[in-house]
């Protein structure tokens, strides 16, 4: 895929040619642009050569780790974990803030070896979850003191494995499941930091920690959080308007948060099945694969194509062979699309001057 | 340059160190100064390829002074308070009913399976009816010993051939009734868990 400058130089060619600008403003706005991001062959041999300096460490540590004494081997763990982190620091310092980032990230997943490592160098009786919990908090607090988005989302994943590992519903030492605490967390970080990716990462957590906020839930509850992630795509898509960097992004997920816990209120004892939950499932997908082709936003428009064509093969498989009812079904959502996009189209053009 | 980011860093990795150090000294601590129990055990599969070499510990006996099941025990779904009270043979088992001298209680749950054959398989005519006692196995958070490879296969050895000799774990409770591992006992040699 061609580069944004490339892609600019070609249709700035075409705009001299046919006499929209003149070769003047070719030049300013192409000066205008920050310089290209390249990777130099030396940093990238030099990149490597360290990757696999590190490689031959840990296997010299690996095979000679049950004759280093208890208290050695920690020190040595503790030791990487301070490099790592110094050296994150002093990337910082000499600007270089994704080598910053990436070894912060790399430091909270030796921390998060550390704690697997001491308890095991000191036979400590442990539980899973408290480890991925504290694995996941140390992440979040190494992320949010350097700005690193790589560390915050490895807390997130750790805090994330933390809710399912261990016996079923148990929660723990917190009263709900991490996710549900450190997702929308995320979400506030996220746009304080301007991160797409953590807004991804962020708002899927949201999701499933809502999702699995109760092992056992009513169907009214699955509903209600149905009804929390529409209102709360509804704010991030007014949000968007206001060019926030993440809105997009989490309006993206929370609809489609908002169609999965609509589908799953339809399901075993929820109390929602049959038809008319089938047809307004059709519906509401119908409506938000318009509304992402509206807005523009390819994350919407996937979650109501994904949507329609799970609530179509619901109603299939609640009809079993009744086809001509499906086909009924399938017809009626037709002409209710159909008459809305005439309805749409008709107000568009009346709203032209 | 943001001097504010990189003092931030170096704070934050120092104050993990501090939490993990600090984690370490409470829980040796907490192990020096519990109450010490000796637990039999039982041999089951040794080593996890991602958590590197261990004895896999499993704590449980069959208890012959016991004609059925104890109920009301802690389960999986519902860990509480156990007791545990020493016996004659110098081991702790697990108790239920009246106060026990020596006794103390243990966070965790058990599990206790009637091995007698049912009632529906008559007795071979002439001898008495077969029966065996019912096994008891605890569950106290404790279930693996770390050990390098040598170690580690030798203690399994023991462990599934009982005619070589005898096993035990020595835990330590806190006042928090948590088991804390303390040592392993193995054909009565013991050997306690230090910093070396």
């Amino acid at each position: 895929m061609a580069s944004y400058r490339a892609r600019l130089e070609r249709d700035l060619d075409r705009w001299v040619n046919e006499g929209l600008i003149t070769t003047q403003a070719r030049a300013a706005i192409l000066t205008d642009l920050p310089p290209e991001r390249r990777i130099e062959m030396g940093t990238a041999l030099a990149t490597l050569g360290g990757l696999l300096a590190g490689i031959a460490i840990i296997a010299f540590v690996a095979a000679n780790w049950g004759v280093i004494p208890r208290i050695a081997r920690f020190g040595l763990i503790l030791t990487t974990f301070l490099a790592l982190a110094g050296t994150s620091a002093w990337a910082a310092k000499v600007e270089r803030p994704l080598l910053s980032k990436g070894l912060l990230m790399v430091a909270a997943l030796v921390f998060a070896g550390a704690i697997g490592l001491t308890g095991q160098i000191f036979d400590l009786a442990g539980d899973p979850q408290m480890a991925l919990r504290g694995a996941g908090l140390a992440a979040l607090i190494l992320g949010l003191a350097g700005n690193s988005t790589p560390a915050l989302l490895t807390g997130l994943v750790f805090v994330g494995l933390g809710d399912f590992a261990g016996a079923g519903p148990a929660q723990g030492y917190l009263p709900v499941r991490g996710l549900a605490i450190a997702a929308p967390l995320g979400l506030i970080l996220a746009a304080l930091l301007s991160s797409r990716a953590l807004a991804h990462a962020a708002s899927i957590g949201l999701i499933i920690g809502f999702m699995a906020l109760k092992s056992d839930p009513s169907g009214l509850a699955v509903l209600a959080s149905c009804a929390l992630f529409a209102v709360g795509a509804a704010v991030a898509r007014w949000r968007r308007e206001g060019d926030s960097p993440t809105a997009s992004t989490v309006y993206g997920w929370l609809v489609w948060g908002a169609l999965i816990a609509f589908g799953l209120s339809g399901f075993d004892d929820h109390g929602f099945t049959g038809l008319p939950h089938r047809a307004v499932w059709l519906m509401i997908s119908g409506g938000v694969l318009t509304l992402g082709l509206n807005d523009r936003q390819p994350l919407v428009t996937a979650a109501g194509v994904v949507s329609l064509m799970a609530a179509m093969a619901a109603i299939l498989f609640d009809l079993g062979v009744g086809l001509m009812t499906a086909a009924g079904v399938f017809g009626a959502c037709a002409l209710v699309a159909l008459v809305a996009g005439l309805v749409i189209s008709r107000r568009q053009a009346g709203a032209r001057p | 340059m943001n001097r504010g980011l990189v003092w931030r860093i170096l704070a934050t990795a120092l104050l993990l160190t501090i939490a993990l150090i600090g984690l370490i000294l409470r829980e040796n601590r907490l192990r020096d100064t519990g109450r010490e129990a000796i637990l039999s055990i039982d041999a089951v599969d040794p080593r996890d390829l991602l958590t590197g070499h261990y004895v896999a510990l499993r704590i449980s006996e069959a208890r012959p002074d016991l004609a059925v099941c104890p109920k009301g025990l802690p389960t999986a779904a519902t860990p509480g308070l156990m007791r545990l009270a020493p016996g004659p043979d110098g081991r702790h088992h697990l108790v239920t009913g009246p106060k026990v001298r020596g006794e103390l209680k243990v966070t965790g749950f058990a599990d206790c399976q009637d091995t007698a054959l049912s009632e529906r398989v008559p007795a071979v005519p002439g001898s008495p009816a077969l029966a065996a006692p019912p096994i008891v196995t605890l569950d106290i958070g404790v279930d693996r010993y770390h050990a390098d490879q040598d170690e580690a296969e030798a203690i399994d050895k023991v462990l599934r051939n009982r005619n070589l000799g005898s096993a035990a774990i020595v835990i330590s409770v806190g006042p928090d009734h948590r088991a804390r591992l303390k040592g392993l006992i193995l054909n009565g040699k013991r050997t306690d868990i230090t910093w070396n």
